[in-house]
């Protein structure tokens, strides 16, 4: 069962983890926003971890993982907010998050998207 | 009468002569400065003397008497900051160590042509002493060297200023070799900075850092990945011809990386992205 509140803005979804949390909830998060990004037909999707202070080696699998499968589906997903000891942990481990992007804060993960959404629109 | 005693007897007979020898020989063979040399010169056999005049008592051996004694201990103090002055202003260690050597010198030969009915016993007394005067000197010395290395290594260490330079711009100028605990200072600096100031570029200038090895690149490379997590991109600028050669033969690679001759070219990029 996913207990992360999925919502939509405008043509993208947004997802605020808020806790740690266990290997199922992760899969449960992983699953559902698939879905909610092909019913909704959602273009990017941000994952807010601002308020997390520990990713683990699983969930960092768990989120680049669901950036590709995103990309299959057509849309985008990017990350915000990763603290600072967070990524330093995660580079210890040499994780390095690539096929992920990754921004300092929700606005401007938002701006990002939505200015790539519009210009892919005009071409 | 004690070895000491005597030796005492001898440096209030020829105070005024043992003054003037002992600067003249500092002056030629040190090389310093006539003027600087006096206070400290008068100051040393004032308090050498004071050693030699502690009255003798039957309770310990004479030896222990001065060791222990409170003149001794001022002769101490004043060695201390003799030494402490010497090695802030950079004498060598062989000059610093002369003075004293050429201080036994002179007293040898004042001994020989004029008092030449000495007891050996207070000749080597002598020599005792002043041996002592020159290693405990010498400790003050080193000592007072490690305290100025300690602390400019600690400045070197805690000095890496992030500086803000527009509204989406950090600048972070490296300095000086890069060790382990440094580098995991910078990484957290810089981090933590640009999350603050919600940072766009964080632009590291390595103009100042004179040697390039692999940790130095590994923590460098470390850096730029953990910055592009928190969604920050780090320029280099100022990587020398040196750092470039150790870079790719190390096989770091930072094909990804904006790299900047000058820093000037950098903050220009900065501003027009």
């Amino acid at each position: 069962m996913n207990i992360i509140p999925i919502l939509q803005l405008q043509s993208n979804l947004i997802a605020s983890i808020q806790t740690e949390l266990t290997d199922e909830q992760a899969l449960a998060f992983q699953s559902e926003l698939l879905e909610k990004n092909s019913a909704l037909n959602t273009k990017g999707i941000i994952i807010d971890v601002s308020m997390l202070d520990v990713i683990d080696s699983y969930m960092a699998k768990v989120l680049t993982d669901l950036a590709k499968m995103i990309k299959l589906q057509g849309s985008k997903a990017v990350l915000s907010g990763v603290q600072p000891a967070v990524a330093s942990t995660l580079v210890d481990m040499g994780m390095k998050l690539n096929s992920i992007e990754t921004f300092l804060s929700l606005d401007s993960a938002f701006l990002y998207l939505t200015k790539e959404q519009s210009g892919k629109t005009k071409k | 009468m004690t070895s000491y005693q005597e030796l005492g007897k001898i440096f209030s007979k020829n105070n005024r002569e043992i003054i003037t020898l002992w600067l003249n020989e500092i002056t030629t063979k040190i090389n310093s400065e006539r003027i600087t040399e006096e206070k400290d010169c008068k100051l040393l056999i004032e308090c050498i003397e004071e050693c030699f005049l502690v009255p003798p008592t039957d309770l310990l051996g004479v030896e222990e008497q001065v060791y222990n004694s409170e003149q001794f201990k001022r002769l101490k103090k004043e060695l201390q900051s003799f030494a402490a002055y010497r090695a802030l202003n950079g004498y060598t260690p062989t000059q610093t160590a002369n003075y004293l050597l050429t201080f036994k010198k002179i007293i040898y030969d004042l001994i020989y042509q004029k008092h030449s009915d000495t007891s050996p016993r207070t000749i080597i007394d002598f020599n005792n002493f002043i041996d002592y005067l020159v290693v405990i000197s010498f400790q003050f010395y080193t000592d007072s060297r490690d305290e100025i290395i300690n602390s400019q290594a600690y400045a070197l260490e805690h000095d890496t200023p992030i500086v803000k330079i527009s509204k989406k711009t950090l600048l972070m100028p490296l300095m000086g070799i890069i060790d382990t605990i440094k580098a995991q200072k910078i990484i957290e600096g810089l981090l933590e900075a640009a999350v603050e100031h919600q940072a766009e570029f964080v632009i590291v200038d390595m103009t100042a850092v004179p040697t390039f090895d692999t940790h130095v690149a590994n923590n460098i490379l470390k850096t730029i990945l953990a910055a592009k997590m928190v969604g920050t991109q780090v320029i280099l600028s100022g990587i020398s011809p040196d750092a470039a050669l150790t870079i790719v033969k190390l096989g770091v690679d930072l094909g990804h990386v904006e790299t900047f001759n000058t820093l000037e070219n950098a903050i220009a990029y900065s501003i027009k992205s």
